[in-house]
């Protein structure tokens, strides 16, 4: 049995459906990330299981237990916000005490805890510091301690990094990361950044408009998106409209060339359009002749660090194309030039909807 | 978890709102009887048929026009000036803004019959003490008004950019500054005016027939009468407010309350 | 392109007018600083050198020591006591008020009509509120009548109008819309995710407002108290026209004094004017310190 069940859950506001029949099981000690644009029911969610919303249908299991009804003060649920929400009347050691001053712990287990927690996040000179004295990188460390003291069952976190700069983003992510392995708590990470739910999680949950797009560990989602949302939503992608002209030898017309995936397809399905999906990365220019060839002209470059993308126009549809910035392997094509660009019919992804 | 209205809220709410109603309605309900056993506007008549009424408020709103031009005339440029030139000197303006809070309207009227009652400058018997005394009052949310204008507006950029294309100062400050800042103007403007209109204090010990004084002299006097002028006062005050908001709500700037009582 | 523009704007005024800039500058803040010292620093200092000076012009601290006289401390205790417990029940009813405004989940047009009517009511004073009241609560006032009619004589249980609670009701009537004002962003500056960070942390209701909502509120809720203390402590209008003069407040002791010297001595008059200054800036002090900490919380 899974350590949070979520099951059939749903929330409806007045006539809209936020949160359609949501089922999900979280093993202990997992690392979720819920991945989706603004408004696709992901907050609400993570609301509903916090306790701050009550769930129109279904039940919230934890260990076991069902606490569907139970008020938020009785949960014993860790969370961190966007906004850090520290008690600005408190220094940083009062706000991580806060909850072990309510559990009516002794003062030496409060002081022992708080200074075990300043530890883990490396800030033990800044006890006596106020919120308003520090940087939001640090508010948010100081969050997280907060609510991690009281050994919760499950830490949420909602966008826990939005707030702050791209820099500190990073290094803080990788903390939160080090610190949930380190203390084995089961954590689910609310985000809109793709980035982060990748580069975190053991598993991620796609939603969109309130129902779940794909469950699944990282590179299964970034591999083999099931659906056509899930694959724009994560990394970047060319999809492109193809004919199928010969159904069960997976070969597709597109314009006046032709190419060809790795799927069969059913002969009733022959001449109708199917949508192909192709990672830029995945995507070489002027290489072997034995792939999937398309013919094209450069029509834009950018520099992007340690990949070039090229805008490439194919039959009048613009595809990327990602090459390593690295010109003692190839010459890179100037803007305008004609060039052929290289694919395996196995890297391309037929998509369901 | 809960989203339901609180009804301890709405106790209060309508506790507090009963407390504010009642003097209103019951002043109202006293202003329809001046004929005996039957209800009716005679109050009010009687008061549209006073001269003096006329009379006293007519003076007194001139007062409050006069105060409004003279307060913006010598706080608009100087305001403006300490934003641009003198950071420094503004911190002393916004102090010297705060005084009056100090010097209640009875401690103002003293101070000014003390000083220019007498050799050298004898000004007691001058319209113009009477308006320097009510800028006094208007000064700290005259003040307040426009310095609030003219921070949401860039000044310096604005000042640069109009300058660059070759405006003096009078231009820059009437077709850039003051424009930019009218909502904050006429806020300040009509808070002034409602001050000003029933202000006793000041109008009573120097000795002029305003509107203020006016409405005292009634209230000993008459009975039901002084009823009728309070809601009249009372829906002017509700007028010049509305005016406010409605401006705010066009110019999207926060509005402020707060007067001399 | 802001900074071209600003470079060109400085180029066009060329070094030679350096000078004359700074002179037109200073100009310009002239007025309002001889404005001031006319009509602000002189008549105040005129009262506070007065204050200090006997029948001919010397140096003494008699008045100050005459300001011990019974009549004058009753009046400044007085005002104190009208000020102080206007402030505070003004605080705690407003505040009462504002919370349910922000805080009580009721629909949008209770806001809409709250905010602007305290505006008009925290503005609504002197005589006109004076006579409000006395057609509401004076002897033959609608409520007094009313509950006389109920059984209940408001005046033979000791209420009356024209003394102590009865202008304190009076001042109240300004005082509460004013901390309405004041208070309701300070109720809302109070985020959601404190409660809600309380709440997952174990605390109840009860112990987040008590540990988190009230002390971040205390600072803007004592600088309430005082301004509303100063509010009170300065009003004239209201209390003469009330009382006309019979209930011995400061203010309307000053009143008296500026028409008929009643205290045989100009210069006391004007130590018991400097008196209220003094008081006036300690509140004001006070209140700019308050008001500095709560503005660091609640940014």
């Amino acid at each position: 049995m899974a350590f949070i069940e979520l099951h059939n859950l749903t929330k409806q506001f007045g006539p809209t459906t936020v949160v359609s029949p949501l089922n999900l099981a979280v093993e202990r000690g997992e690392f979720l990330s819920v991945l989706g644009p603004s408004g696709c029911g992901k907050t609400t969610t993570l609301r509903m299981i916090a306790g701050f919303e009550a769930p129109s249908g279904g039940s919230i299991k934890i260990d076991g237990a069902d606490i569907t009804r139970t008020p938020p003060s009785k949960r014993k649920i860790g969370i961190v916000f966007q906004s850090y929400a520290l008690f600005p009347n408190m220094s940083v050691a009062q706000n991580i005490g806060y909850g072990l001053q309510i559990a009516k712990l002794s003062k030496q287990a409060i002081q022992q805890r708080v200074d075990e927690m300043l530890a883990i996040i490396h800030m033990q000179e800044f006890a006596n510091r106020y919120p308003h004295q520090l940087s939001g990188g640090q508010q948010q460390r100081v969050a997280l301690a907060r609510a991690l003291a009281i050994r919760p069952q499950v830490l949420l976190l909602d966008e826990p990094l939005s707030a702050l700069d791209a820099k500190i983003r990073v290094s803080l992510r990788q903390d939160i990361r080090a610190i949930q392995r380190e203390l084995g708590i089961t954590a689910i990470y609310v985000t809109h950044d793709q980035e982060e739910a990748l580069s975190l999680s053991d598993r991620v949950l796609i939603m969109q408009k309130g129902e779940v797009e794909q469950l699944g560990t990282p590179a299964e989602i970034y591999n083999n998106p099931k659906t056509s949302f899930v694959a724009q939503f994560v990394g970047t992608l060319n999809t492109l409209e193809a004919t199928l002209h010969d159904a069960k030898r997976g070969i597709l017309q597109f314009g006046s060339q032709q190419f060809e995936v790795s799927d069969s397809f059913d002969a009733a399905l022959q001449g109708t359009t199917v949508q192909v999906a192709l990672r830029p990365e995945r995507l070489s220019l002027n290489g072997a002749v034995s792939q999937n060839q398309l013919h094209g002209v450069v029509k834009e470059q950018m520099l992007l660090g340690p990949i070039v993308r090229f805008h490439v126009e194919v039959e009048q549809h613009l595809l990327f194309v990602d090459v390593f910035n690295d010109t003692n392997v190839s010459r890179l094509p100037n803007r305008g030039e004609a060039v052929v660009v290289n694919f395996a019919p196995h890297d391309c992804l037929v998509l369901a909807r | 978890m809960k989203k339901r209205p609180s009804l301890i809220a709405w106790l209060f709410i309508v506790l507090g709102t009963s407390y504010f109603l009642l003097p209103l309605i019951a002043t109202f309900l006293f202003s329809l009887r001046a004929k005996k056993d039957t209800l009716g506007f005679t109050a009010y008549q009687r008061v549209f048929e006073d001269s003096s009424f006329y009379a006293t408020f007519r003076f007194s709103a001139l007062m409050a026009l006069l105060t409004i031009i003279a307060s913006m005339l010598l706080l608009v440029p100087t305001v403006y000036w300490a934003y641009l030139r003198h950071p420094r000197l503004h911190r002393l303006i916004e102090l010297v803004s705060l005084m009056p809070f100090v010097i209640p309207p009875i401690v103002l009227v003293f101070g000014l019959i003390k000083s220019y009652s007498r050799p050298p400058v004898i000004l007691v018997q001058s319209r113009g003490l009477l308006i320097a005394g009510y800028m006094v009052l208007a000064l700290p949310y005259m003040y307040r008004a426009i310095d609030a204008g003219l921070r949401a507006t860039n000044v310096k950029t604005l000042t640069e950019a109009a300058q660059s294309l070759g405006a003096g100062w009078p231009r820059i400050i009437w077709q850039v500054i003051v424009p930019n800042i009218r909502g904050a103007l006429v806020n300040g403007a009509f808070l002034t005016f409602a001050t000003v209109l029933g202000e006793l204090t000041l109008a009573q010990y120097l000795a002029w027939p305003a509107f203020g004084p006016y409405l005292a002299r009634i209230s000993q006097n008459k009975a039901y009468e002084p009823a009728a002028l309070t809601i009249i006062s009372f829906a002017l005050t509700w007028v010049i407010f509305g005016i406010v908001l409605l401006f705010n709500s066009k110019d999207q700037q926060q509005t402020q309350f707060g007067g001399t009582h | 392109m802001a900074e071209q523009a600003s470079e060109r704007g400085r180029g066009a005024q060329s070094p030679r007018l350096d000078l004359r800039r700074i002179n037109w500058s200073w100009l310009g803040t002239v007025p309002f600083f001889l404005f001031a010292c006319a009509f602000l620093l002189l008549p105040s200092a005129s009262l506070v050198i007065g204050s200090f000076q006997d029948n001919q012009g010397n140096f003494t601290l008699q008045n100050i020591a005459d300001l011990s006289q019974p009549s004058i401390v009753n009046a400044y205790l007085l005002s104190m006591q009208v000020s102080g417990v206007t402030a505070l029940l003004g605080t705690l009813v407003g505040g009462l008020l504002a919370w349910a405004m922000v805080l009580g989940r009721l629909p949008r047009f209770v806001r809409a009509f709250l905010i602007p009517f305290s505006g008009v009511a925290s503005n609504f004073a002197g005589v006109p509120l004076a006579f409000a009241f006395i057609a509401t609560l004076g002897r033959v006032g609608f409520v007094t009548v009313l509950l006389k009619d109920l059984g209940f004589n408001l005046y033979d249980k000791g209420f009356n109008l024209y003394s102590f609670w009865g202008l304190s009701a009076t001042y109240l009537y300004f005082q509460i819309p004013l901390v309405v004002l004041i208070l309701t962003p300070a109720f809302e500056a109070l985020r959601p995710q404190w409660r809600e960070a309380a709440e997952s942390l174990g605390a109840s209701g009860s112990y987040y407002w008590r540990s988190v909502a009230l002390p971040i509120l205390t600072p803007a809720l004592l600088s309430t108290v005082v301004l509303l203390f100063g509010n009170a402590f300065g009003a004239y209008a209201t209390a003469y026209a009330l009382t006309g003069g019979s209930l011995n407040i400061v203010p309307i002791m000053i009143g008296a004094q500026i028409q008929g010297d009643i205290l045989h001595n100009p210069n006391l008059g004007y130590a018991l004017a400097f008196g209220m200054m003094l008081i006036m800036t300690l509140v004001l002090v006070l209140y700019s310190w308050l008001q500095r900490r709560s503005a660091r919380w609640l940014q």
